[in-house]
């Protein structure tokens, strides 16, 4: 009898070894020999940030493009548009080589999103109501209830700055004005370079705890920033850019990383080198 | 009743025996897990193996052919788009290709010749050899596993990949390869010059026989300052500092490793020379590729234009392209060249950064056709046979308009006797007085 109770003793022992043995190689550390792009450590970067109450898009592309310098040459395009802009009481400003222009008759529209868009579309792109109005493209994150805003786009991509953007206020189901720049013809000053993926974007932001906790990643997309104005040239560059909701005030920021460098671009670091 | 206890007896024995040598196997796969983290203490291996593992991203960015031919009305030319780069396009498509395998087809310099002429095929090539095990991993049965230059065929199922220096031709078997957009890319490529493939000493060059009229760019340029490198490959404790009387300080980290900084002020040539003495097994032709990789990105330059440019035996260098054309410092000093010997390891990096591109001003430069500068070389008293390669490179030159800018001007470097200098350089050489100049100079590298 005494040799079985020892014998039940040995298997239940040696049972609960075997049950801590397997939850310590369960809980085992994650290895520290990982490479940057290994899916393991974005698993892992991404369990880090949600432990942060940061959440991300359900996807974020790992995939590696390609980008390029730009260069727009800093000259008033908008002044001469003036008396062309038939349908719209329009004032140039030199200060900031803005158009502001107030339609002459009512344009009304929709009550439906979908509708006012496209109606929108119509106003922007007639050429006596805005000018350039076909390089601008709709930009729904960076637009409200009742301003719409589009930014200046081209066969590179499309530029994220106050020099190149158009925005048209609406009230009451009619547009009230817009104010317009430009930044005229985009052309590549150098061939196309890889650039990294929106997922090292993110990672880099987070990693530089630009991210703050308790926000929300809402959107990520390829655009073009301003670097620097060089010999009367704006340069500008692949940026990340990178909306973040603070997930407690809503507040949305939109911030921009570097596509070349992976460095996060300080809205006021500006390399400002030559005015003209 | 009897018979019942007995079974339980035996299920309880039999039991028992599992769960002990479930015991023993869960012990054993621990320890030999943890074996795993006593690693992390080498510091030595770890970042050996942190340089391999991150070999998929480091490689495919500086090991990027750098130009690409093909054919315009019967002519071989080089090809050139600003908004379109080939070369780029290829590497890209390179991460999805699948390779089923790679056989020696040819090792006849005539062959070799023909399809280095032959119109079928777009051509990319590397500025010297690399190895296939950078991209993959298949074995190869035979030959030096080595290649300079890829030809693109009409089908996506196949390419060849082939040596100068022995003339192999290789075809590699592809799978999930897709050139059309590289073809589409070559077809409508803006620039085509006509160029003409001319054997040296051991590699096929390019020949301009005519004169080419060259962009010449601009660039602000910044530099990181001395603490900025010191800090990253001695770090910030136990680093000794000593002035030597030329004026160049060193710092150095136990008696292994030191770093030379340029002088200050304004002869600063922002050139930098580290060593680390370590003994090191004789290393493959792919290793001393990957290593160099890996001390290059420890330096923490801007690695946006930087590309394999020259291997020799125990070198491996690193230039920035533009456009295709590799920037020269100084006089000829390149981005980083790394030299590996049994008992060291010693780079030589400058540090100055191009880090703004300047929209063109419409500034060009007329080069001489190659041949001519042939010409002139043999007058001088540099013979053909002694040319290993001749490109056309920038010359950073300063433009005083503004702090920071430079210009590059395109100029033709020609390496001899395993020396790269600008035509200028080697015309003031005097090869007269020092006809051993060849013996002289074999052992610097």
């Amino acid at each position: 009898m005494d040799h079985k109770r020892i014998e039940w003793l040995f298997f239940i022992v040696f049972i609960l070894i075997d049950i801590y043995l397997g939850i310590e190689i369960l809980r085992s550390p994650v290895k520290l020999s990982n490479a940057d792009t290994g899916t393991d450590n974005i698993t892992n970067i991404r369990i880090e940030m949600k432990d942060d109450g940061i959440d991300l898009p359900a996807s974020i592309s790992n995939k590696q493009q390609s980008g390029y310098y730009l260069a727009a040459k800093n000259r008033d395009y908008l002044s001469n548009k003036v008396s062309g802009l038939t349908r719209v009481s329009a004032h140039y400003s030199k200060s900031d080589n803005s158009i502001t222009g107030t339609p002459k008759n009512a344009v009304l529209l929709s009550t439906k999103r979908k509708e006012i868009l496209q109606q929108l579309n119509d106003f922007k792109n007639d050429p006596r109501s805005v000018p350039y109005g076909k390089d601008f493209k709709y930009e729904p994150s960076m637009s409200g209830e009742n301003n719409y805003n589009y930014v200046q786009n081209s066969s590179y991509g499309q530029i994220y700055d106050n020099n190149a953007q158009l925005t048209i206020t609406v009230r009451d189901n009619q547009v009230v004005d817009y104010t317009i720049s430009y930044m005229g013809p985009i052309n590549s000053v150098r061939e196309p370079q890889l650039i990294i993926s929106a997922w090292h974007a993110v990672r880099s932001m987070y990693t530089d705890r630009e991210i703050a906790n308790n926000s929300r990643v809402v959107r990520v997309k390829l655009g073009y920033s301003k670097l620097t104005e060089v010999r009367g040239s704006t340069i500008l560059l692949p940026t990340w850019l990178i909306w973040v909701e603070n997930k407690t005030t809503k507040n949305i920021t939109l911030k921009r990383v570097n596509a070349f460098t992976a460095q996060i671009l300080q809205s006021n670091s500006s390399y400002n080198v030559e005015n003209n | 009743m009897k018979f019942k206890f007995k079974l339980g007896d035996f299920f309880l024995l039999t039991g028992t025996i599992i769960a002990f040598v479930l015991s023993i196997v869960l012990w054993i796969f621990i320890m030999t897990d943890d074996q795993h983290f006593n690693h992390i203490d080498q510091p030595n291996n770890a970042t050996q193996e942190q340089a391999h593992t991150h070999r998929t991203k480091s490689v495919y960015d500086l090991y990027i052919p750098t130009n690409s031919y093909g054919f315009n009305k019967g002519k071989l030319c080089r090809l050139y788009d600003s908004k379109n780069n080939l070369s780029l396009a290829f590497t890209k498509e390179l991460k999805n290709i699948k390779f089923k395998s790679i056989k020696k087809v040819s090792s006849n310099q005539k062959q070799y010749e023909k399809l280095l002429n032959d119109p079928n095929f777009i051509q990319l090539a590397y500025p010297d050899e690399v190895t296939f095990h950078l991209f993959t991993k298949i074995n190869m049965k035979k030959g030096n596993r080595e290649f300079r230059r890829i030809f693109i065929s009409s089908s996506d199922k196949w390419l060849y990949v082939a040596n100068d220096k022995n003339s192999s031709i290789y075809r590699v078997k592809l799978e999930k390869a897709n050139f059309s957009l590289l073809r589409h890319y070559a077809k409508n490529a803006k620039v085509k010059i006509p160029i003409k493939f001319v054997r040296l000493k051991n590699d096929y060059t390019v020949f301009y026989p005519k004169p080419v009229r060259w962009r010449v760019y601009s660039y602000l340029t910044d530099a990181q300052s001395d603490s900025y490198f010191v800090s990253r490959l001695l770090g910030t404790s136990n680093v000794a500092t000593r002035t030597s009387k030329d004026g160049r300080t060193t710092y150095s980290l136990n008696y292994y490793t030191k770093l030379q900084v340029p002088k200050s002020g304004n002869n600063n040539n922002h050139n930098f020379l580290y060593t680390h003495y370590e003994k090191v097994k004789s290393p493959t032709a792919t290793s001393r590729l990957l290593d160099s990789v890996y001390y290059v990105h420890r330096l923490g330059l801007n690695e946006q234009n930087l590309r394999f440019f020259d291997a020799d035996r125990n070198t491996v260098s690193y230039s920035n392209y533009i456009e295709g054309v590799p920037v020269f410092l100084n006089k000829q000093d390149l981005q980083a060249d790394t030299t590996f010997s049994t008992d060291s390891v010693v780079l030589a990096f400058n540090s100055l950064n191009l880090q703004i591109p300047i929209p063109l001003d419409g500034q060009t430069k007329t080069l001489q056709s190659t041949d001519d500068v042939v010409k002139l070389l043999e007058k001088k008293g540099l013979k053909q046979s002694e040319i290993q390669r001749i490109t056309v490179g920038f010359k950073v030159e300063k433009d005083n308009s503004h702090e920071g800018l430079v210009n590059l001007i395109p100029t033709y470097y020609i390496k001899a006797y395993d020396q790269w200098k600008n035509l200028a350089e080697w015309e003031k050489q005097d090869f007269s007085t020092s006809s051993n100049f060849g013996q002289q100079n074999e052992g610097v590298n």
